[in-house]
C-alpha cells in the first residue's frame, strides 16, 4: 500500500484524523523476522502480513466500517475508505433501524466484491506460504478456499492460486460478518485469520528487480454470486448507486 | 529492541510502497524511510484511540486506525 503515496495520502488527510497503535504482544499479532533498518523493502500483494498490520476505517464514535488486513496498494487502499465513507453515512442516518443498517452493511460490502477491478484481484492473491498453510492445516474448516478440489496434495507445499480466494475477496466476506461493531468489540483475531502468523519476505536477499508471484486468474475470481437485496431498493441505490 | 525498531521499519516501508500487479518490486532502506518521514511529518498521527475520536468528532471526520507491529517512525 502506500500511505505516503498518491491518491492514499491526500484523501488521508483530508478526509480522516489518524492515529497508530503498536499491537506487539498481542495475541493475534504476527512476528516479523530481523531487518537492518538500511534493508530493502519489498513491495507485496494485497492483504500481506494480516497479522502483523491491520488498517481500520472507523466512525467518529469508534464503530468498525471497514478492516484490511495486511498491506495495500494505494488506489485500492483509497477504493475501501470511499466505501467506508458510504458506510459511515448509513451509520448516521437516523431514519434507518438497527436492523436495516446491517442489512445494507452486509449487502455493501458483498457487492463491492463484484466492483473490484480486475487488477486488484490480481494484486489481492494470497501469498504462496500462506495458502501452502492453509492447505496443509485447515482444508476442511477454512473460509480462504474457494475449491477444494483444486487440491490434490495438501501437504505439496505451493498450491494452485485458483483454489483460494483472493484477499479483497475474502477481506469483504469476513467483515459482512461483523456489520458496525464498535472498534474494541471487533474480532480482530478471526478476521485476520489466515496464512501462517510468522511473516518475513527475507527482503535482502532479493535482487533489485524482486521476482515474480503467481497470479490468479482473474476471470475465475470474477465469477462471483449476485448478492440478494432483502432492503428496500429504493434506501439500497441511495447508499450503493445502483 | 533493535529487532523491535527495525521489524517496524520495516512495517512502515511495505505500508509505504505499492504493490505492482507483476509481482515483487525492492525498494532501498533509502527510499523508505524518506517516505516515513513524508508520512509522519505530513499528517498527524494520534496514539490514543478515544482522543482520535474527540478529534474526529470535532472535525466531523471518521478515523482511519493502523495497527501495526512496531512504530511508524521505527522509535519504539
Amino acid at each position: 500500500m502506500s500511505l505516503s503515496s498518491e491518491p492514499a495520502f491526500s484523501f488521508l488527510k483530508s478526509n480522516f484524523i489518524c492515529g497508530v497503535r503498536d499491537i506487539t504482544g498481542e495475541t493475534y499479532s504476527g512476528v516479523s523476522g530481523f531487518h537492518d533498518p538500511n534493508g530493502n523493502a519489498v513491495v507485496t500483494s494485497n492483504g500481506a502480513g494480516p497479522h502483523n498490520v491491520q488498517l481500520f476505517a472507523l466512525s467518529a464514535d469508534g464503530v468498525v466500517l471497514t478492516c484490511l488486513p495486511g498491506y495495500w496498494g494505494p488506489d485500492d487502499l483509497v477504493r475501501e475508505l470511499k466505501l467506508a465513507q458510504r458506510l459511515n453515512r448509513v451509520w448516521l442516518d437516523g431514519s434507518l433501524s438497527r436492523g436495516q443498517k446491517e442489512e445494507l452493511f452486509r449487502q455493501m460490502q458483498l457487492a463491492h466484491i463484484r466492483q473490484h477491478p480486475p487488477a486488484m484481484v490480481a494484486r489481492s492473491h494470497m501469498q504462496g506460504f500462506d495458502a501452502a498453510y492453509e492447505a496443509k492445516y485447515r482444508l476442511n474448516d477454512t473460509d480462504t478456499i474457494r475449491d477444494p478440489s483444486l487440491i490434490a496434495d495438501p501437504n505439496s507445499g505451493m498450491q494452485p492460486p485458483a483454489a483460494f480466494k483472493t484477499i479483497d475477496e475474502l477481506m469483504h466476506e469476513r467483515m459482512s460478518r461483523q456489520p458496525f461493531v464498535p472498534f474494541y468489540s471487533f474480532n480482530i483475531a478471526s478476521f485476520v485469520d489466515y496464512g501462517r502468523p510468522r511473516y518475513d519476505k527475507e527482503e535482502d536477499s532479493h535482487l533489485p528487480t524482486g521476482h515474480l508471484a503467481r497470479m490468479p486468474d482473474p476471470h475465475k475470481a470474477g465469477r462471483r454470486p449476485p448478492v440478494a437485496r432483502h432492503i428496500d431498493p429504493a434506501t439500497y441505490v441511495h447508499y450503493y448507486g445502483q | 529492541m533493535q529487532q523491535k525498531l527495525t521489524a517496524g521499519l520495516l512495517a512502515v516501508a511495505f505500508l509505504l510502497l505499492a504493490p505492482g500487479p507483476g509481482g515483487s518490486q525492492v525498494f532501498s532502506g533509502d527510499e523508505a524511510k524518506d517516505r516515513v518521514r513524508e508520512l509522519t511529518g505530513g499528517i498527524h498521527w494520534y496514539h490514543s484511540l478515544t482522543q482520535a475520536q474527540q478529534a474526529a468528532r470535532n472535525g466531523e471526520k471518521m478515523i482511519f486506525w493502523v495497527q501495526m507491529l512496531g512504530s511508524l517512525d521505527g522509535t519504539t
